[in-house]
């Protein structure tokens, strides 16, 4: 992992560690908006090399401790968003920080190129595809390495020692922290999806306790729903805050 | 997702869509996608109402 990691985004002109994340506020950020604090970042929806269509059973299913949504992550695919969005994304006062979903390292090979063609994005964030193997997942981080530091979306439950050490071997710049997924019932039938909201603080707390204790570059990118959350994470040692619901309610 | 107001003939109605919308409107989420002629559109941008004619079964 890179060793200028804990000053990478000050590098790379992201001035605030305060950003949205992948999903929760468009391609482009809307003129009214509501943001906790001063945002360091433009993060437009997840993009995958291909365009992806919404889920079949989309939903968003309530519970106690937030709420649970299942999307698709629906995309145009990176080129299509590109050539929609360039000429307003390279006018935006925010750095463009982009969200990658590759499914093997040709990929992200491509949509690393990609991004580096585009000026106007700093850097990209790369989730893994579930259910790669050790070696699939070092492949894709070792296609994605291009001009542009990335940093590597590891959902909360598939934090593990064997995960981190391949994302620590690779020249990601961090880890991002991002939402677990979970299962509830809706109409009598499971519905998988990712989770949000304020009962992940203290499983994502803990999380980026031990990353930050490991002298690992992290972004808390899941659980934060209040401004003095995000910051005692940032006081913790998380080099970022990335906030999802929060920016809906 | 539920249905509203039929009238006239099938190229003359309009159809209000009632669908989630956790984004609460700035179409970042996508769960109140709708597949329509002109692709992939969102009930809380681009409708709630479309043109019946529109509408694409998934």
């Amino acid at each position: 992992m890179n060793e200028l990691s804990a000053n990478i985004l000050t590098e790379i002109g992201v001035t605030s560690p305060w950003i949205n994340a992948p999903g929760f506020l468009g391609y482009l950020p809307p003129s009214k908006l509501d943001f906790p604090a001063e945002m360091g970042a433009f993060l437009p929806p997840p993009l995958s090399l291909i365009s992806r269509n919404p889920a079949k059973t989309r939903t968003a299913i309530p519970f106690g401790g937030g709420v649970l949504l299942r999307t698709g992550l629906p995309n145009p695919g990176i080129a299509v968003a590109i050539r929609q969005y360039q000429q307003r994304w390279s006018r935006l006062e925010l750095p463009l920080w982009l969200s990658l979903l590759p499914r093997d390292a040709d990929e992200a090979r491509e949509m690393s190129e990609l991004v580096d063609e585009l000026d106007c994005a700093v850097t990209f964030q790369i989730l893994l595809p579930r259910g790669a193997s050790m070696q699939e997942r070092a492949e894709i981080l070792s296609a994605a390495q291009g001009e542009k530091p990335f940093f590597v979306e590891l959902p909360l439950d598939e934090v593990n020692r064997e995960c981190v050490g391949v994302i620590q071997k690779s020249s990601a710049s961090g880890i991002v922290i991002s939402a677990p997924r979970g299962i509830l019932l809706k109409d009598e039938q499971w519905v998988s999806g990712r989770l949000y909201g304020p009962a992940l603080f203290p499983q994502a707390a803990r999380i980026v306790r031990e990353l930050v204790k490991a002298k690992i570059s992290v972004i808390a990118g899941c659980g934060v729903c209040t401004i003095d959350q995000g910051e005692s994470l940032l006081a913790m040692g998380t080099i970022a805050v990335q906030v999802d619901v929060a920016l809906w309610v | 997702m539920r249905v509203f107001s039929k009238e006239a003939s099938r190229k003359s109605v309009e159809v209000l869509l009632q669908t989630e919308m956790p984004c609460a409107g700035v179409a970042a989420c996508g769960v109140c996608a709708v597949l329509t002629k002109k692709g992939w559109q969102h009930v809380c941008k681009e409708g709630p109402v479309f043109s019946l004619a529109d509408l694409v079964s998934e």
